[in-house]
């Protein structure tokens, strides 16, 4: 009983904590092909831009990541 | 020749064959097993966060010491991964040519697209100083990351017994985990989640109880613990599991106990030596799904941000930027704010790559489970990508927060 109201748990971290990045990342990689499309001789600082961008998103990902295993297994 | 080439890649592109393998491999594997199928399944790998220990120094040699009692199976693959990274550039250093072709040429295309790179983003002067830094950090955590999605990583390894577990767990004071053991055929030496019996059922919970009463009951090493769980086993013995699990008595009667018991399931006459009650330790495993390795190079990275942060600005131009009296209280507390900041770097360079390739190590062995004949194959392609992303972040991140940390912070600026 309690291992199933975790594994929901870990569950419910990962699915809600993953919107805000997943959301996020989409802006960004939206906003980079709109960039690239008007100038797209800057095609190569853009895309490091967004790259780092989108490791600063993501990371918020990997933070509900962390919990949900927090949660499923320590 | 190549006509039997052409054989074999039309049977393999043929849709029929495809449709075939796929209709196979879900029957078979951990899907199937819902309907009574899973004759491909091997067991669910157990995941375990700390990486597991190959081999236990015992004495107070050198190694001992260095490698701090123990050898884990991320120590092993980060060693294997050096060697490789020193073998490639031997390699292409050995017969240099002034026009490269070959291996030198592939080396000297990388290295200078990051040194171009780190010009580009540091500046000329500061690019040239970054460099060794950031080409370091991305070489070793790509070959890594890419040594560490290769066929045998993570399955191939050998059985630590039940016993042997709860041992090294009661070593640990690490007790009162539910670990699922599995029943593995060996040969000794080696064994792989392919030779266990992978079907749900074949395996036994370190805290599934009713396997064990009959001989649970019989036993009488049991201590006065057990007796007291004896009278509440009706309900909730998930508390008990550790007090339980760790006596060594009932262990070395009750594996042999549950063999029997799961050989009678099987049809098997019994299980003899060659099958072990167990998990599974494999010989090797992705360098950055263990959360030591990510933590030295993230250590590693900002110290030498904040050592090239003194060194550009001077001791008081790189605190300042911290510890900040100058421009009132407001800016004091930016000040503290950053220095918070800066830790957060560290906790989120180390959780960026260990959560992405720890994922991704869950993800593969999930899909070998589910899909146990194809399902694996995008999947390898996939963490090739995130291995090769995750290494250029890694790098660029470095890079960027280097060229950050040396220019001087002027608040009037903005």
């Amino acid at each position: 009983m309690e291992g199933d109201i975790l594994n929901i748990g870990a569950g419910i971290a990962i699915g809600v904590g993953a919107i805000g990045p997943a959301i996020g990342i989409g802006m960004l990689g939206a906003k980079a092909m709109e960039a690239i499309g008007r100038n797209p001789e800057a095609a190569g600082q853009i895309q490091t831009n967004m790259i780092l961008a989108i490791a600063f998103a993501e990371a918020i990902a990997i933070y509900a990541l962390v919990v949900a295993i927090l949660i499923k297994f320590v | 020749m190549s006509k039997i080439y052409s054989t074999i890649s039309k049977i393999i592109l043929n849709p029929i064959f495809l449709g075939v393998l796929f209709v196979v491999s879900i029957l078979g594997g951990g899907l199937g097993t819902a309907l009574d199928l899973g004759f491909l399944s091997a067991p669910f790998a157990y995941i375990s966060i700390p990486a597991e220990t190959l081999y236990y120094f015992k004495g107070k040699g050198f190694l001992y010491e260095f490698l701090n009692k123990a050898l884990t199976n991320t120590l092993l693959m980060s060693l294997l991964s050096i060697l490789i990274l020193t073998l490639i550039s031997r390699r292409a250093t050995k017969n240099m040519k002034v026009v490269p072709s070959g291996l030198q040429n592939l080396i000297e295309f990388a290295l200078e697209a990051m040194y171009n790179t780190c010009k580009k983003i540091a500046g000329d002067d500061k690019g040239k100083v970054f460099f060794p830094l950031v080409m370091t950090i991305f070489l070793f955590v790509v070959i890594s990351n890419w040594i560490g999605v290769l066929p045998g990583t993570g399955t191939i390894g050998r059985i630590e017994t039940a016993e042997e577990y709860c041992h090294h767990q009661e070593e640990k004071n690490n007790l009162g985990h539910d670990v699922k053991f599995n029943i593995y055929k060996t040969n000794g030496v080696l064994a792989s989640t392919m030779f266990g019996y992978g079907k749900t059922d074949y395996s036994i919970k370190s805290s599934d109880k009713s396997l064990f009463s009959d001989s649970y009951s019989k036993s009488d090493s049991v201590q006065s613990k057990d007796s007291h769980s004896k009278s509440d086993s009706g309900h909730g013995h998930d508390s008990h599991s550790g007090s339980i699990v760790c006596s060594h008595h009932w262990l070395e009667h009750d594996f042999v106990h549950a063999k029997e018991i799961k050989a009678k399931e099987l049809g098997v006459a019994n299980f003899d030596d060659n099958f072990k009650v167990g998990i599974l330790v494999p010989f090797f495993r992705g360098t950055n799904s263990d959360m030591n390795t990510t933590l030295a190079l993230a250590l590693i990275a900002m110290v030498c941000i904040h050592w090239w942060g003194f060194k550009y600005l001077g001791l008081t131009g790189h605190a300042g930027k911290f510890i900040n009296f100058k421009n009132g209280p407001i800016n004091f507390f930016v000040g503290i704010l950053e220095l918070v900041g800066e830790f957060a770097k560290i906790l989120s360079f180390t959780f960026r790559l260990f959560g992405n390739i720890f994922a991704g190590e869950v993800l593969l062995f999930a899909m070998a489970f589910l899909l146990p004949l194809i399902g694996i194959i995008p999947f390898i392609g996939l963490e090739l990508f995130v291995g090769l992303i995750q290494g250029l972040i890694f790098s660029m991140l470095t890079l960027v927060f280097a060229s950050i940390s040396t220019v001087e912070h002027n608040s009037d600026d903005h």
